[in-house]
């Protein structure tokens, strides 16, 4: 969360969450987006999977893994030749879900990250991703399909996959399995086959904002009447003398 | 209709009278003055004809094991390799484009073998499940040494130039590359990538 200061302080309309007196800076944002942190805790999930190849005729089949080397979230660049199998993230546009009308904070995370600091709910983001399936052999394709299919459903509670990010406030993020294509194309007999897999990607956008515990005091006065006007007891006539404690 | 053929001159040769014209008599003689340009080192580029067998029921499935191997001798020339370049996809880049090949013996090469038509037997009409076929294009050494090796498939038809006593095709560039040492890299998984070679190659 950023902490805003200065002139353009005084222009912000509404108070600045985190805004602490006296004044205290916010916590800087993470140097990696959730998106990014999501879709690493996802490859790291995909090379611990084992896939299964069919073998030699009579014989069992061949096990094989795509390492997270073979796993790209964007596209790698110039200098990196593709590698079979391979994975990579096709994006789309994301969305940005509001969550509520007003601000939410997560009050177990108070004084988890940081002294105090608390989590603030932003939105939740929701992108429809395609995992594209790169591999040189209509077999290994199969394979792979065959493996990624189970491999989004692992849990006995709930449909879908689910993991906690360490790296990213320990949000959770939900992978569901929604479509799937075999994609052929002149490219492919080439032993360059390739497939989709169409998945919705959802997590929420947090941020570690400063809090301070709410401090309710109470004043009383007594020599002001009801106007608000001060009266000098010592003089009214009307004022009870109250006799001393002997 | 055409005119009936009445010059008794105007004939096709048979099969026998072909294999004894002077232009395919001279074939030997060429072979011997493209070896000439192969010992000056004006042919970098050998390129094998390269049969395998796949283990499983189709080709992908089960190991991929080399059956026969074909050296293209004379060396013939290989031009237009720049006209390969490397195209991004989503998972890194990948070579295409194509090459042409000619100067191939007339002697020692048919249309069938520059094919692939020739295993598991002779004359096939299709390269027959799980065999599989390919071309593969290796520098002779003179600078990387093992080089790497570029797979290809036959893209046009295969060309009898009589007249300049060889074969010429053209060759598109494909997918996946069996490592330096000649391994196919499809297959279990190999225990990587070896100390200082490129990552797509991986331990035998």
């Amino acid at each position: 969360m950023p902490t805003i200061t200065g002139k353009i302080r005084d222009l912000l309309f509404g108070r600045p969450f985190g805004e602490l007196f006296p004044p205290k800076a916010n916590p800087p944002p993470l140097a990696v987006d959730g998106r990014t942190v999501a879709l690493e805790t996802l490859a790291a999930y995909i090379a611990t999977l084992d896939f299964f190849r069919p073998g030699d005729t009579g014989g069992p089949p061949t096990k094989f893994r795509i390492p997270e080397s073979n796993f790209h979230i964007e596209w790698p660049d110039y200098v990196e030749e593709m590698v079979f199998p391979s994975i990579a993230v096709v994006h789309s546009r994301a969305s940005y879900d509001v969550i509520g009308l007003v601000s939410y904070v997560e009050e177990s995370t108070r004084d988890v990250y940081a002294p105090g600091t608390v989590l603030q709910w932003q939105a939740e983001y929701v992108e429809t991703i395609n995992l594209e399936v790169w591999t040189s052999k209509k077999a290994e394709r199969r394979s792979l399909l065959a493996g990624l299919e189970t491999a989004f459903s692992p849990t006995e509670q709930m449909s879908g996959l689910r993991f906690r990010m360490p790296n990213y406030f320990n949000e959770l993020v939900c992978f569901t399995l929604l479509r799937r294509e075999v994609m052929d194309e002149p490219d492919s007999p080439k032993n360059r086959r390739r497939a989709q897999l169409e998945m919705q990607m959802r997590f929420n956008i947090v941020s570690l904002v400063n809090y301070t515990t709410m401090k309710p005091q109470v004043q009383v006065t007594v020599d002001f009447d009801q106007l608000g006007i001060a009266v000098d007891l010592s003089v009214d006539k009307n004022a009870q003398q109250v006799p001393p404690i002997p | 209709m055409p005119k009936p053929n009445l010059n008794p001159r105007a004939h096709p040769l048979t099969p026998d009278q072909a294999k004894r014209t002077l232009a395919q008599r001279l074939g030997t003689l060429g072979d011997n003055l493209r070896q000439l340009a192969t010992n000056f080192g004006v042919r970098p580029y050998r390129c094998f004809l390269v049969w395998t067998h796949w283990g499983g029921a189709e080709r992908g499935e089960g190991m991929e094991r080399e059956v026969k191997r074909i050296e293209v001798l004379p060396t013939p020339r290989v031009t237009s390799l720049d006209n390969l370049s490397f195209s991004f996809f989503h998972a890194g880049t990948l070579p295409v484009g194509s090459v042409r090949v000619d100067r191939i013996s007339v002697v020692r090469f048919s249309y069938d073998i520059l094919t692939g038509k020739m295993v598991p037997t002779p004359h096939e009409d299709h390269i027959p499940e799980p065999y599989d076929f390919f071309w593969e294009i290796i520098e002779d050494g003179r600078g990387d040494n093992p080089a790497l090796r570029s797979k290809f498939r036959v893209m046009s038809y295969p060309v009898r130039r009589a007249g300049k006593l060889d074969w010429t095709l053209m060759l598109e560039r494909v997918s996946e590359d069996n490592n330096r040492y000649g391994q196919s890299q499809i297959g279990p998984d190999f225990p990587g990538p070896l100390p200082g070679l490129p990552s797509s190659v991986k331990g035998p």
